[in-house]
């Protein structure tokens, strides 16, 4: 392995950080709060560290596939360890585990909190809050990418080692830095959007903005402690359920539509249609558990419904209501969402409707097998067959998710959580939702755990993020042997 | 009139014959020695041995007065060069044969053909295309429409308790409007009159309206059986072709595959379609994919005695009908007394393609063979200053062997009867006995 590439590429990475901190900074100075000169001191740190390491290396020559991943999963743990130096030099947290939890939470879209006031914060250390979402939606990684052609050809791999839905995603241009600047262009677009709708509807500007990164980036910190709850109005509701599938479907296809002007890009696509399958079943599901003896109207019961499947299925966890009051019927639905997520090519998290799509079209495959002992098949998506290697690695990282929760909860109740404690944290956050049930719930925060506890549903937090291999792959042993 | 042929296979040599007969200059340009002299010996036609998509071998088989290049070598690429080369030196009408589905590929963005190239040929999308014809219509022995798809015309066979049989043509009325055409028996077609009497085992061709031939045919007593499911054994491009119609139609459709590479690119490349890895001769196999009710099963492997065998092995599991492809086409008229129901000639198919777009004209709109070749359907315009126009039928004399067997005037389809008239700018489909076909056309055009 090349270091000299590795931490040339991680440099310009942590400049990106030290940078986007200019942006709190600036609303800050605005809001004249005190968090100013912690802001300040985080943002040209992190830059000059970033800017030390770029200007002692060079780049030379393309990357090897491992220092691809070296650099995507090093490039996660450096963003999430200068990101959290803002919520250390403010003080709004004395303990390293809590700045790096809220951090990394930001940054993998997760949104669980540790913190018990939200809107005791200042100004910049809220937007920051927010801005990491939506850093980390649409992806560090794409955007070093994006703003960075000369990466070559290893931007393909560090494209797919972080983009969700890996292999699945789908590349638009021939170049793959030109596939990440219309990514990050669509992304754009979708938050001016919503930002304006929202501040037309009645949410303050700076309210607009970070609610908006909480939702395009599928993320779910809200800058009120009663997240969405907090605004009471039904437009902005709808607004923000609109916008949380909208990003949880494919952004491929928004540029296909684009280009070819036909909405038919949806009915045709099978994923898009299961996705939206799920979210309608879904929501009737849970307003037939919600209405009867709920004593709401049946139209503010589907509202409610709607907003919270959309929310736990793209894997935002924004929240109108204590879904963990709700009856348990609705729950485990609820529960099932989080290990759904969104399509391939979202900024959402967990498996993903794609991986779920191979695998129940597989299973079919297997029950034909076995009635057709001779017959030839082929997995076909949208009429593009699926080779068997992708659909071993799909039902490789079903089996891999479902044993990293079962790990994940055994090592939470080691602490001495209830079940539905463990359980439903190390499910949220390994699937960046945010909430979970019973201790870890909707209207509850993430305070009360140890540190060990905080760096655990950390890591499952950027383990999820970048869809495990590309973190696992750091674990083997030939993976640092030389030659 | 000069017409060049390049590639004197099976197809080549066919479509030679005819054209010499019907007074064409016909050159052949051919690779193999071999051939070229066999085609010598057997066709009035001159010979060169060569490369037919060259210049100087073009030039010598004077390209510039030939009205028609048809390139039918083995060689797509050679075909399709050829045309485009022939069409430099303004040869009026080329004709390729391409089999790779890759070039024959239909694309929505053009809808025209390769440049140089006026039409393109692929023998297996033809008998894919026919054969699915035959499954639409599986009563039928042969099916062609006319008049935009309007109407119909089946080639059946009388059922033994028919209700037709032992009826006198005049006795027939049905309140469909309908005309039996010809009927062949003991392989002589008679064009038929009112008295004479319809035998079963008698083969017709009868015309109708597309959408009351159900209708028609119920009351002929040959009913139209609904077909579910299709077998296909063979997995060339033929059963690939086939495969491909059959399940955009919505058919359930098995097909069968003994090389596994074959199988793997034909999942790969059909959709709903499954795919079957094995021997279609292996009977536990057949019976164990269910093949005694399946309601047509085709065999379209290049091997005649392969397809042959299978369609009696599976005739005897119980399957309904059974298609057989076979390349040599004067086998075509014995598979039918062996109990396969229907056999289809690649060869006939494309020869005949091919004829009905070099017989294209300006009032001709196309030309079948029918019955082996033993009768000629044309559709073709009627021209103002027809001397047929303005005049009743019962009026005219058409030559002995022929007669109009359908009318398409103004989106309407009439099956004509003595008092009707034929009107200038009319779509009208003659049926002729191969030695009046000529007059007939004639006495039309004027």
């Amino acid at each position: 392995m090349n270091y000299q590439r590795i931490i040339f590429a991680l440099s310009i990475i942590i400049m990106l950080i030290g940078l986007a901190m200019v942006f709190p900074l600036l609303w800050s100075l605005y809001y004249g709060d005190f968090d100013f000169y912690a802001l300040l001191l985080s943002s040209s740190l992190t830059f000059l560290v970033g800017l030390i390491g770029y200007k002692k290396t060079k780049l030379e020559g393309n990357f090897l596939n491992k220092e691809v991943f070296c650099i995507v999963t090093l490039g996660w743990l450096l963003a999430s360890f200068f990101g959290s130096l803002p919520y250390l030099f403010a003080g709004v947290f004395s303990s390293f585990a809590d700045a790096f939890f809220e951090t990394m939470s930001g940054f993998t879209t997760t949104g669980a909190t540790v913190l018990t006031d939200i809107e005791a914060l200042p100004h910049g250390i809220l937007f920051w809050r927010s801005l990491t979402h939506w850093l980390g939606g649409m992806g560090i990684i794409v955007l070093f990418v994006a703003l960075f052609p000369s990466v070559g050809i290893g931007g393909m791999q560090m494209f797919q080692a972080e983009a969700p839905g890996g292999s699945l995603a789908k590349k638009l241009k021939p170049r793959i830095s030109e596939t990440a600047k219309i990514l990050w262009s669509i992304y754009l677009i979708m938050t001016m959007v919503e930002t304006a709708l929202l501040y037309v509807l009645g949410m303050p500007f700076f309210d607009a903005l970070c609610h908006t990164f909480g939702t395009v980036a599928t993320g779910g910190f809200s800058t009120k402690n009663a997240s969405i709850g907090y605004y009471n109005n039904v437009g902005i509701q709808w607004v923000i359920t609109i916008f949380m599938f909208l990003a949880g479907a494919n952004f491929a296809l928004y540029y296909q539509v684009f280009r070819t002007k036909k909405l038919e890009v949806y009915a045709r696509n099978s994923e898009f249609k299961l996705y939206s399958f799920f979210v309608v079943l879904a929501i009737f599901l849970v307003t037939c558990g919600i209405y009867p003896g709920g004593g709401n109207a049946l139209g503010e019961s589907i509202r409610q419904a709607a907003f919270q499947v959309v929310s736990i299925i793209t894997t935002t966890g924004y929240g109108t209501a204590d879904f963990a009051q709700w009856p348990y019927f609705t729950q485990t639905i609820l529960v099932v969402l989080m290990f759904i997520g969104g399509c391939a090519g979202s900024t959402g998290g967990a498996i993903k409707v794609a991986r779920l799509l191979v695998l129940i079209k597989e299973a079919k495959l297997e029950l034909q097998r076995t009635l057709h002992p001779r017959a030839i098949l082929d997995l076909k998506i949208d009429g593009k067959s699926i080779s068997q290697e992708n659909v071993v690695n799909i039902l490789q990282f079903f089996f891999l998710y479902l044993v990293i929760v079962s790990l994940g909860t055994i090592f939470m109740t080691l602490g001495g959580l209830d079940l539905v404690t463990a359980f439903t944290s190390v499910v949220t956050t390994l699937g960046n939702v945010g909430p979970g049930l019973a201790m870890a719930g909707p209207t509850q925060n993430y305070s009360f755990l140890p540190a060990a506890g905080k760096y655990f549903l950390s890591f499952l937090m950027f383990l999820g993020r970048l869809e495990l291999y590309t973190v696992l792959v750091l674990f083997l042993p030939s993976f640092w042997r030389k030659g | 009139m000069r017409v060049i042929i390049i590639g004197a296979g099976k197809i080549g040599f066919n479509i030679a014959k005819i054209l010499v007969e019907e007074n064409y200059d016909v050159v052949i340009i051919e690779k193999q020695e071999e051939r070229a002299k066999n085609v010598q010996e057997y066709l009035d036609v001159e010979v060169f041995i060569g490369n037919g998509a060259t210049r100087s071998l073009l030039e010598k088989a004077g390209v510039e007065e030939a009205v028609l290049l048809v390139a039918v070598t083995e060689s797509d690429e050679v075909n399709m060069i050829a045309c485009m080369v022939g069409k430099t030196y303004g040869v009026e009408k080329t004709i390729a044969r391409v089999r790779n589905p890759e070039y024959a590929h239909e694309s929505r963005k053009r809808k025209d053909t390769f440049p140089g190239i006026d039409f393109l040929i692929n023998p297996e999308l033809v008998t894919a295309k026919e054969v699915a014809k035959l499954i639409d219509v599986p009563e039928a022995l042969d099916v062609v429409y006319y008049a935009e798809g309007k109407i119909q015309l089946l080639e059946l066979k009388i059922p033994e308790a028919a209700p037709v049989a032992h009826q006198q043509v005049k006795e027939l009325k049905f309140d469909y409007p309908f005309l039996i055409v010809a009927i062949v028996r003991k392989k002589r077609i008679i064009i038929p009159r009112g008295d004479d009497v319809i035998y079963p085992e008698d083969i017709i061709f009868v015309l109708a309206k597309t959408k009351e031939m159900i209708e028609v045919e119920r009351l002929l007593g040959t009913e139209r059986k609904r077909v579910e499911r299709v077998m296909i054994f063979g997995g060339n491009y033929a059963g690939y072709h086939l495969a491909k119609i059959l399940e955009n139609k919505r058919y359930s459709v098995k097909i069968i595959e003994k090389e596994y590479n074959k199988c793997v690119e034909l999942a790969k490349n059909l959709d709903s379609t499954m795919v079957l890895y094995g021997d279609a001769t292996d009977i536990d196999f057949l019976t164990n994919e269910g093949t005694g009710n399946v309601d047509v099963f085709v065999c379209l492997t290049d091997d005649d005695k392969l397809n042959l065998l299978v369609s009696l092995i599976v005739k005897n599991l119980g399957v309904q009908r059974t298609i057989a492809q076979v390349r040599r086409s004067d086998y075509v008229s014995l598979l039918e007394n062996v109990g396969i129901d229907v056999g289809i000639s690649p060869r006939t198919l494309t020869a005949n393609k091919i004829l009905r777009f070099i017989h294209k004209g300006d009032d001709i709109l196309s030309v079948t063979l029918l019955s082996n070749e033993n009768a000629e359907m044309t559709e073709l315009l009627i021209s103002k200053d027809s001397p047929v126009a303005n005049k009743k039928l019962k009026n005219l004399n058409f030559p002995h062997g022929s007669l109009i067997g359908s009318i398409y005037r103004k989106n309407q389809v009439i099956i004509p009867k003595g008092d009707d008239i034929l009107k200038p700018g009319d779509s009208v489909t003659v049926f002729a006995l191969p030695e009046v076909a000529v007059k007939t056309l004639n006495y039309i055009t004027g």
